[in-house]
């Protein structure tokens, strides 16, 4: 390329950088037309222009570029990106989430133009910074328990992400993170060991270095994302194997993983004893998927055993209005099943994510706790538990069909007699603990119920009746709004409540309620997200990303004008060092001016409303953006509250 | 024994004691206590009127806001160690940081809070939650 | 040599040639198509800006229809190892004849908006301040 050539590419590339934000801000062709027509129309205008000259010989070449015309060079026609679809297609992967990098261009291409009905299985998502894409692949995969895409252009968008696998990491949150590796482009942009700065927080990568190995990369990865420990995976693209021509080497055929459970002879000896258990218990953790959850609910109920949940701190767990699910009439348990629990008289427990942390943490860099997560055996003991009997190291979602096989062949008419009055008991006392404990938890949320700003538990009061006939998921962090949907609400399915950010980052939220969006835009169901003004302002383009694709997310905002827990950090820091309790506020608060919501919302084709001061107020502002979502247009609805 | 109920006996101890014989303090204007409320972080863990969060300002009959001279001296003892991990125990309020009189406003504008918490039975959102929390589970809904 | 070629492809195309005259697009559909396609990604909204060759061209590309579309057909013929910002290839799979001459129809439309640089004050403020020397203090 001559001199002159370079600059002209220079200028050029200079140019589409300006034109990309301009495509950006055109969602679909009506609008972006009109624009054009505007622009055309002046440009047409003033009808004294000069009359044109002729070209010189120079934009003749240019013109005509450095290509012979003297004959039609063969199309494309089946790239290695086509088969990576194709791949992605039979795992089931619904959604690739990015913001566009030119190191996968081709792979981009191939998802919006390949197959039957292109853009579908995986639907390329558009995400405006990788943060978002990463938080979006954890907040599906929190609520359906299986991977989607990420996207992530070389060194630049894994850096980008960083924070966002790290969260996905520490919470074993599977996901696939295909990052593009361009070795021609731009140097910058590349490394020979692409992976190696997030291999410290991931599960497994690979550098695949033809396409067969490519398209097996991709299959591997998503097995080991979704073999417990569950968590992120990195498969390396070059572009090289993204554009070679396929020829007619055939796509393999993708084996799921078999991940091991209990033997039978081991079911079998674990199902006796619950089965000759006078009052059992089935203590339950965090499953991987909605089926090991379906398999809980099975085993809890042909043993008649009461069970105790996390659903109403995370994701995947017990129902927690079942009626099994409560201390039942006896709390003298004589034989605990813990499943993927701390200690119980038996505990099916996986291994944790932090067990790995040893072997991939190559780089010897000590990312907080990751390396002495796993508990010792003499973690302090639940209240309810007796004592730690026996851990198994064995996934537990697993072991749960040849435990129930084992249970439905032992179990004799008359235990099944017997089992049924003792659910019935169970029940009983359960139903009576929970509306026991309802009510008094709506005695202490009542304080504050007429409070201006807003009480943050008269917010998450207000939303119930409204959401309780809806499919509905929690999936905002509850913790620093008082998580007080915890005894207000019913947490009956997988995904009721997703949990804190894993890390405890902040600005994971607005990105995850955008990814448990995509799950829910499916599904018919609605995405509540109390959100934190703090995080919002991380990546608020997770707002755009939602009118975009019509995601299904009702955004109230827990608007407190702050960081707030650190102005509290600051406030005892000052007050110990007798001195500027009053400056506090400097660094840790969002005043001066206030943040307007609403408007960054309308800024980003959110609809929305607020802010809303008056909690007399809140009732009519729900059911508005319930029927927004319901109808696939995200809400927002900007709330001044109580600081906590 | 907890440590917080030793301190409760030490107040009740201490209230006893100022309700003797301190002199009285003057008393503080609760205009200017609602800003020093605000501007000191206060409403940062007890809300805005004292009703959210760490709520414990309003409708407790607690020896330290019975009385100026137990405030008082309750702001200056708190958090009296530097804590290697940050914390949101309720600062020390030393006289430097906040004047005797400053602190009294502050007490002036606790004492105009009035308890906004209606009974349960008389807000009708709370009835429908109790009555969901007695409806039976439904498989896969 | 190249430019030769082009211009007797041309002259060819101009004069009838063997090639019947395919018949004249729908400049209202072209618009959309002309965004759809992407061509204003490179040429501008109105074929003057960026790759600003569409306009006030007596390039036979844009004024022949034979060659238009030949060298639509043409165009990236290649799969590129590094992202190109080159023209790409619009097939006759992906942009038909009949939309392919559309768009031409509507480029045709497109008029000159070039005022002489005298007219245009600002323009000669930037001329003048080019002309000022250096001050190391400002």
């Amino acid at each position: 390329m001559s001199n002159d050539a370079g600059a002209r590419e220079l200028g050029r590339r200079a140019f589409l950088k300006g034109a990309a934000t301009g495509t950006a801000a055109m969602a679909t062709a009506a609008p972006g037309l009109a624009e054009a027509r505007a622009r055309t129309d002046e440009a047409a205008a003033p009808e004294a222009a000069v009359a044109a000259p002729p070209p010189n010989a120079s934009q003749i070449a240019r013109e005509l570029s450095a290509s012979p015309p003297a004959s039609l060079t063969p199309l494309v026609t089946r790239p290695g990106s086509d088969l990576m679809v194709e791949v992605l297609k039979q795992m089931g992967v619904e959604f690739a989430a990015a913001n566009p990098g030119s190191s996968f261009e081709a792979l981009q291409e191939s998802i919006v133009n390949y197959g039957d009905k292109p853009n579908t299985m995986p639907e390329f998502i558009t995400c405006l910074h990788e943060e978002t894409a990463v938080d979006m692949a954890s907040g599906y995969g929190r609520a359906e328990g299986k991977p989607m895409v990420a996207l992530l252009h070389g060194t630049l968008g894994l850096q980008h992400a960083a924070m966002a696998i790290y969260q996905a990491y520490y919470g074993g949150t599977p996901m696939l993170i295909i990052a593009g590796r361009d070795d021609g482009f731009i140097q910058a942009h590349t490394a020979d060991d692409m992976a190696a700065m997030v291999r410290s927080f991931t599960k497994w990568d690979a550098h695949p270095k033809t396409l067969p190995e490519a398209l097996a990369a991709l299959q591997e990865g998503y097995r080991q994302a979704t073999t417990a420990p569950t968590g992120p995976v990195v498969v390396v693209l070059d572009t090289e194997v993204q554009k070679e021509e396929a020829g007619d080497f055939a796509v393999p055929a993708y084996r799921p993983p078999v991940i091991a459970g209990l033997d039978a002879a081991a079911a079998r000896r674990l199902a006796e004893r619950l089965i000759n258990a006078k009052n059992p218990r089935i203590n339950v953790g965090r499953l991987r998927t909605p089926q090991g959850v379906r398999q809980a609910v099975q085993l809890a109920e042909l043993i008649g055993a009461s069970t105790s949940s996390q659903a109403t701190v995370g994701p995947m767990s017990f129902p927690n209005r079942h009626a099994s699910c409560g201390p039942g009439a006896a709390t003298d348990y004589d034989f605990t099943l813990g499943l993927e629990i701390g200690p119980a008289d038996v505990a099916l427990m996986g291994p944790t994510i932090a067990s790995i942390a040893a072997t991939r943490d190559k780089m010897g860099v000590a990312f907080g706790g990751l390396r002495a997560k796993p508990s010792p055996p003499t973690a302090p003991l639940a209240p309810m538990a007796v004592k730690i009997g026996e851990t198994i190291g064995l996934d537990a979602e697993a072991s749960l069909p040849g435990l129930i096989a084992a249970v439905q062949i032992l179990l004799t008419a008359e235990r099944r007699d017997a089992i049924a009055k003792r659910a019935a008991l169970t029940a009983a006392a359960n139903r009576k603990a929970n509306v026991e404990g309802v009510r008094k938890a709506l005695t202490v949320k009542r304080t504050g119920w007429n409070s201006s700003p807003v009480s943050l538990a008269r917010i998450y009061a207000e939303l119930w009746p409204l959401i309780e006939n809806e499919d509905w998921c929690l999936a905002s962090p509850s913790v620093l709004s008082g998580s007080h949907h915890r005894e207000l609400w019913a947490h009956n399915k997988p995904y009721s409540y997703l949990g804190l950010p894993p890390a405890g980052g902040i600005g994971y939220g607005a990105g995850a309620c955008a990814g448990a969006g995509l799950a829910a835009r499916e599904r018919g169901r609605i995405i509540i997200n109390i959100q934190t003004d703090g995080d919002m302002n991380y990546a608020p383009g997770a707002l755009w990303t939602e009118a975009h694709h019509g995601l299904p997310v009702l955004s109230i905002m827990h608007n407190n004008r702050a960081w707030h827990q650190e102005l509290m950090f600051l406030t005892f820091m000052a007050g110990a060092r007798g001195r500027g309790t009053d400056r506090a506020h400097i660094g840790s608060t969002l005043r001066n001016p206030f943040i307007d919501y609403r408007k960054m919302a309308e800024a980003y084709g959110v609809a929305g409303e607020g802010p809303i001061e008056d909690p007399a107020l809140l009732r009519a502002a729900f059911k508005r953006g319930i029927a927004s979502v319901k109808a696939g247009r995200p809400y927002l609805i900007d709330v001044i509250t109580q600081p906590r | 024994m907890t440590l917080s109920s030793k301190l409760a006996i030490v107040f009740l101890a201490l209230a006893a004691a100022f309700a003797g014989g301190a002199s009285a303090q003057t008393a503080g204007d609760p205009a200017r206590g609602k800003t020093l409320y605000f501007d000191h972080g206060c409403y940062g863990c007890h809300g805005y009127q004292g009703q959210t969060g760490a709520r414990n300002l309003v409708g407790t009959n607690s020896p330290i806001i019975a009385k100026p001279e137990v405030f008082l001296f309750f702001l200056r003892q708190r958090g009296n160690f530097l804590p290697m991990i940050p914390s949101t125990a309720m600062p020390r309020f030393s006289e430097k940081a906040l004047p005797d009189p400053q602190a009294l406003d502050i007490y002036a504008y606790i004492k105009t809070f009035k308890l906004d918490a209606p009974d349960v039975a008389s807000i009708p959102v709370m009835g429908q939650i109790e009555a969901s929390a007695a409806r039976a589970y439904q498989a896969g809904r | 040599m190249k430019i030769v070629i082009v211009s007797i492809l041309a002259l060819g195309f101009a004069a009838g040639g063997a090639v019947a005259a395919p018949a004249g697009g729908d400049p209202v559909r072209g618009k959309q198509l002309y965004y759809d396609h992407g061509c204003y990604g490179c040429h501008g909204y109105g074929g003057q800006t960026g790759a600003w060759n569409l306009v006030g061209t007596s390039s036979p590309i844009v004024n022949n229809a034979q060659a238009f579309l030949f060298f639509l057909r043409q165009r990236g013929g290649f799969s590129p190892m590094i992202p190109s910002l080159a023209m790409p290839r619009f097939s006759e799979a992906a942009l038909p004849d009949a939309q392919a001459l559309d768009i031409q129809a509507y480029i045709k439309t497109f008029k000159l908006d070039a005022p002489d640089v005298d007219s245009i004050p600002l323009m000669g403020q930037i001329e003048a301040s080019a002309a000022k020397s250096y001050d190391p203090g400002k």
